[in-house]
């Protein structure tokens, strides 16, 4: 029944949060100003909002607020989803969705083209996010199959060769852009924007709903693989395909928002103490969690100070004291 | 009397002549404390406090200079010292004022001159009777371990650019040109401060400054680009952040609603940029039309004698009405070669 209660609670957390992220902001706006400019919205502009309702409240609502909540939703669903998905076939309770190099990799390629490269930011961390994972799955294959083991260890690596060639380039970079670089390391919704939200959005849904359907098989691969292929499952096939979908949704989520931490660790595990490690649930309780976490976090973050702090600083300020609460509750959620 | 007096006068007698005895023989002796001549420069040791607080002494106009700060070397340029440069830092062969600095040195457009960066082994091994380094720099105690003298730099302020000119012009031997090109800044924006005080403090213009590389990247009350707006007779609006850089968020800046708004000179965004993007259309400076970039950062950058373009720009901008015989590009050109002693184009 506590399983129960607590499952509806993570379902309805990002309906929860969502109107205080709509009223919250250095910009002030009524929850009358956003029944109205919803309602304004919703009707294609028929709505007639109060005359006073300045124009910038218009700009503010839409084109500020507005993509940023949705991007913010997106890259929680991103990387809590990947991160419950990584930790099912390494099972290993220490991997979230940056275990494949990808945010090493990432960073280094935003780092390079805020630095050096003539190329979009994002294009260049999404390319260079799936670079690393390719990498990363390379050196790891080995003899037809690939073992968990292979898989972090292949990762770590790749990950400290990423992040020594993104020390080389910050050693070169002016200080202004490499003011940049660290901001991009530690998450940047501030530069959420609809054009953004219609580059990633496409890559992170398609992927998170792939693994939404896959979260049955998710179950038969945190048995083993030997369980695995008794029940009729191919695990390296299916591997295959979950890292890939996640290292999509994680790379996509990068490029537009930066490397945002803890979340596709933390998040997966908060949701397993809560209601337990069975995927079918885990893995859509984990996206409504992880839309609701950073959307909560990033709401917090942009109406507290009048200047932009990354978001990686309160994912991890704020989930982690969380974490360790719960971590102590519930005996690690289940791994020992 | 006159016996009292006999031995006194015996006394003198034999002083007198035992001078006039010394002067007329023997080699010529120079006395111990003896002033010498008025055309002739006493020669002193040279102290400077550098901006660490520690004084440094040199025994005479330093003759091989590492420079390991690009603000530093241009400020040796300005002095007219060029060839007494033995070493560089990196940043000078890797920033967008290359072509202009090559200009001034050959050597430097030959790349012939070591940069020498976190090259501990070479830096000793030129034997530079002076390092000028950035006064935060990591190395600063190897050096002075290995016997290198070191003057380091810190601009907050651009009174620090005056200092730092001073001590450069001293550390030199070009106290006088220092003197020269210091008082031609302050003339400057003397003249500066005299026309914008016709701007009453209500119609002063709120803007932002743009330090790049994205639109939200801003200058805060402790930052010489905010400074640049307030001697440019402008309101930093973001002045209330007690930051030297900050990230602002969007929702903040359409309370500020700035009138205008400066860039730093940028690749990565341009003014265009921000009149295309829908988040800003309701910002006034970008209704308006009013945001602009400075030019490359070799002709008005902040840590050098050069801000003063920098200002001389913003002000044009911000209050054209004011300063509408003003030629930039005259300035400009008039500033480069009141500095350099040179064109540079």
């Amino acid at each position: 029944m506590r399983k129960k209660t607590a499952a509806i609670a993570l379902y309805m957390s990002p309906l929860a949060v969502l109107p205080f992220a709509c009223i919250s902001g250095a910009y002030s706006l009524s929850p009358g100003d956003v029944f109205h400019l919803s309602l304004y919205g919703l009707s294609g502009g028929a709505w007639q909002a109060p005359p006073d309702l300045p124009r910038e409240a218009y700009t503010v609502f839409y084109d500020i607020r507005l993509p940023r909540i949705v991007l913010a939703m997106l890259v929680g669903i991103s990387l809590a989803a990947s991160g419950a998905a990584l930790q099912a076939v390494s099972r290993n309770p220490l991997v979230d969705s940056y275990m494949l190099g990808l945010s090493a990799g990432a960073a280094f390629g935003a780092a390079l083209a805020l630095a050096a490269l003539p190329v979009p930011v994002q294009l260049s961390a999404f390319v260079f996010g799936l670079t690393a994972v390719v990498l990363t799955y390379t050196a790891a294959y080995s003899r037809g199959s690939i073992s968990p083991v292979s898989l972090v260890l292949a990762g770590v690596m790749i990950s400290a060769v990423f992040t020594v060639l993104l020390a080389l380039v910050n050693m070169f970079a002016d200080p202004l852009k490499l003011r940049s670089i660290v901001y991009w390391t530690m998450g940047c919704l501030h530069l959420a924007s609809w054009a953004g939200v219609e580059s990633a959005a496409p890559w992170i849904l398609l992927s998170v709903t792939f693994l939404y359907f896959k979260r049955w098989k998710l179950n038969i691969l945190s048995f083993g693989d030997d369980e695995a292929r008794s029940m009729g499952v191919s695990p390296e096939s299916e591997k295959r395909l979950v890292i890939a979908a996640s290292a999509l949704a994680t790379s996509a989520a990068v490029a537009v928002a930066g490397v945002i931490g803890i979340l596709g660790l933390m998040i997966p595990h908060v949701v397993r103490m809560l209601v337990g490690p069975d995927h079918v649930r885990l893995i859509p309780l984990s996206m409504a969690l992880g839309a609701s976490f950073l959307l909560a976090v990033d709401t917090f973050a942009r109406s507290t100070v009048s200047f932009e702090i990354p978001a990686g600083f309160f994912t991890t300020l704020i989930g982690a004291p969380f974490f360790i609460y719960l971590l102590r509750k519930t005996q690690a959620g289940g791994w020992q | 009397m006159g016996v009292k007096k006999a031995p006194v006068f015996l006394l003198v007698a034999a002083m007198i002549a035992a001078f006039l005895l010394t002067g007329c023989g023997g080699p010529k002796k120079e006395p111990a404390n003896t002033v010498p001549p008025k055309n002739e420069p006493v020669k002193s040791e040279i102290k400077v406090t550098d901006f660490r607080g520690k004084e440094v002494v040199l025994k005479e106009p330093a003759r091989r200079i590492a420079c390991l700060l690009d603000s530093g070397l241009t400020g040796l340029h300005m002095l007219g010292v060029r060839d007494e440069v033995v070493a560089l830092d990196k940043w000078t062969y890797e920033n967008d004022g290359l072509q202009y600095t090559s200009q001034i040195d050959p050597r430097i457009a030959a790349k012939e001159l070591p940069a020498v960066t976190g090259n501990m082994e070479k830096l000793i091994s030129l034997k530079p009777d002076i390092v000028i380094v950035w006064a935060q720099d990591q190395g600063i105690k190897q050096m002075e371990e290995n016997g290198l003298k070191v003057y380091g730099v810190q601009i907050n302020k651009f009174d620090d650019i005056y200092k730092e000119m001073e001590d450069l012009g001293r550390i030199t031997g070009k106290e006088a040109r220092a003197r020269e090109l210091i008082d031609y800044t302050k003339g400057e924006l003397d003249k500066l401060s005299g026309q914008l005080a016709k701007v009453s403090q209500d119609r002063r213009e709120k803007a932002l400054f743009v330090w790049g590389p994205s639109k939200l990247d801003l200058a805060g009350k402790t930052s010489t680009g905010g400074d640049i707006l307030v001697w440019a007779g402008a309101v930093n609006l973001a002045g209330q952040i007690d930051k030297e850089h900050f990230v602002a968020g969007m929702e903040q800046v359409i309370n500020w609603n700035p009138q205008s708004i400066i860039m730093w000179n940028n690749k990565k965004i341009k003014p265009e940029d921000y009149y295309k993007d829908p988040q800003w259309l309701t910002v006034k400076a970008v209704k308006d039309k009013k945001v602009y970039m400075l030019p490359n950062f070799f002709f008005c950058d902040l840590w050098t004698l050069k801000f003063q373009y920098s200002i001389k720009s913003t002000a044009k901008w911000l209050y054209p009405e004011i300063f509408t015989g003003m030629d930039l590009e005259k300035e400009k050109r008039d500033m480069i070669v009141k500095l350099y002693g040179k064109e540079i184009k």
